[in-house]
């Protein structure tokens, strides 16, 4: 009896301390993939106003207006060309498919206006970046986020205007 | 055969017991590091590792549940409220009064949330006041009142709930604010008294 005591307690704990570890693991993979799962692969998504109507992801800020990509290199790398304001808070963000933020980039940052993003895997090159800023995500799939400022509502109708200018293609850029 | 029975018994204990307790300290300790790591000033708190690559699993799990898609602390600094100056947990059944001064960075913003991490529906969809859209007095600080009721000046509107929390976003920090997270100066967050 005290055998069979002692044998489930050095058991449970064995199992404790895996799930544990693995639940920590799998909980960031499991959200992002929940919120990646509700837009279609390597399309730039162009959000409206912030609003309490916006659920897709916790705590948005509603003086920002969102674009968003659910990127998957899978296929080959994704270009990301934007029209970057001026004067304006803007910025591009990348996620890794645990959550990390592994890279940003704000308007005061960008090299060359518009500006593109070159977004690959490791060991994948393209023979020709041009002006794009190469960037390589830890995995294939995970989220681009843009962020525009909207300093009042008068400003909404020329950051409509910018967030309609962006895009984002499969490949590598054209020579 | 009896012996055997026993062992696959335990085994079967170990494996729904050792998962409750693997899941549940997970949890717990999700909150437990935040905890530990976060940085304190006044009301506020912010974990410098958020959002970051080298986050510690703790962290990143606890990120992805209530701030999914955090930047990392070299573009935007979060501080979280949950409480009021007095430490006592923010009721949207009282009105407080968030008092302070200019932040040093580009764009700062302070928005109200509900216990859901979303934003608290109203009928001005207001939902934060910023550095651009404040009221400010005369000796450039600010009030912010956060009520059910309407209030004049810079109202927040915390809708029917009674559970709420605030998120002060400072983009592009300036070093005084990313070199002293613990002792910059930040608003106050003060419990109208009687109300």
């Amino acid at each position: 009896m005290k055998k069979w005591i002692i044998w489930t307690a050095v058991a449970t704990l064995a199992v404790a301390v895996i799930v544990h570890i693995v639940t920590l693991a799998v909980i960031p993979n499991l959200i992002m993939q929940a919120a990646m799962s509700k837009m279609p692969a390597n399309v730039l998504l162009k959000g409206s106003k912030t609003t309490a109507e916006s659920r897709s992801v916790v705590r948005p800020c509603p003086d920002l207006v969102y674009s968003i990509v659910s990127y998957d290199l899978s296929q080959g790398p994704l270009l990301f060309r934007a029209q970057v304001p001026v004067d304006n808070y803007w910025s591009v963000a990348a996620y890794a498919a645990n959550s990390d933020n592994f890279f940003a980039l704000n308007d005061t940052q960008v090299k060359s206006n518009p500006v593109e993003i070159l977004l690959v895997i490791k060991d994948v090159s393209c023979p020709d970046t041009g002006k794009a800023l190469v960037v390589v995500a830890p995995g294939e799939k995970g989220l681009l986020l843009v962020r525009h400022l909207l300093v009042s509502d008068d400003k909404l109708e020329a950051l409509v205007e910018i967030q309609r200018q962006a895009s984002v293609s499969m490949g590598c850029p054209s020579p | 055969m009896k012996k055997t029975g026993e062992f696959v018994m335990a085994g079967l204990v170990a494996l729904v017991l050792g998962s409750v307790i693997g899941v549940a300290t997970a949890i717990w300790g999700c909150d437990l590091a935040m905890g530990a790591t976060s940085i304190r000033n006044g009301a506020w708190e912010t974990n410098l590792t958020v959002g970051s690559v080298g986050t510690d699993p703790y962290t990143r799990a606890t990120t992805a549940i209530h701030f999914l898609l955090a930047l990392n602390q070299s573009e935007t600094l979060y501080y979280g409220a949950y409480r009021d100056d007095d430490g006592n947990l923010l009721n949207g059944k009282y009105t407080y009064r968030i008092e302070g001064g200019p932040l040093d960075a580009r764009w700062w913003s302070i928005t109200a949330y509900g216990a859901d991490d979303f934003l608290i529906p109203n009928d001005l969809d207001r939902y934060s006041y910023n550095m651009g859209n404040l009221a400010y007095g005369p000796d450039g600080r600010y009030v912010i009142y956060l009520s059910q009721e309407p209030h004049e000046g810079n109202w927040l509107p915390l809708g029917g709930l009674r559970s709420f929390s605030l998120t002060l976003r400072l983009y592009n920090p300036k070093s005084s604010v990313r070199d002293n997270p613990a002792g910059v100066q930040l608003p106050h967050i003060v419990k109208e008294a009687g109300k």
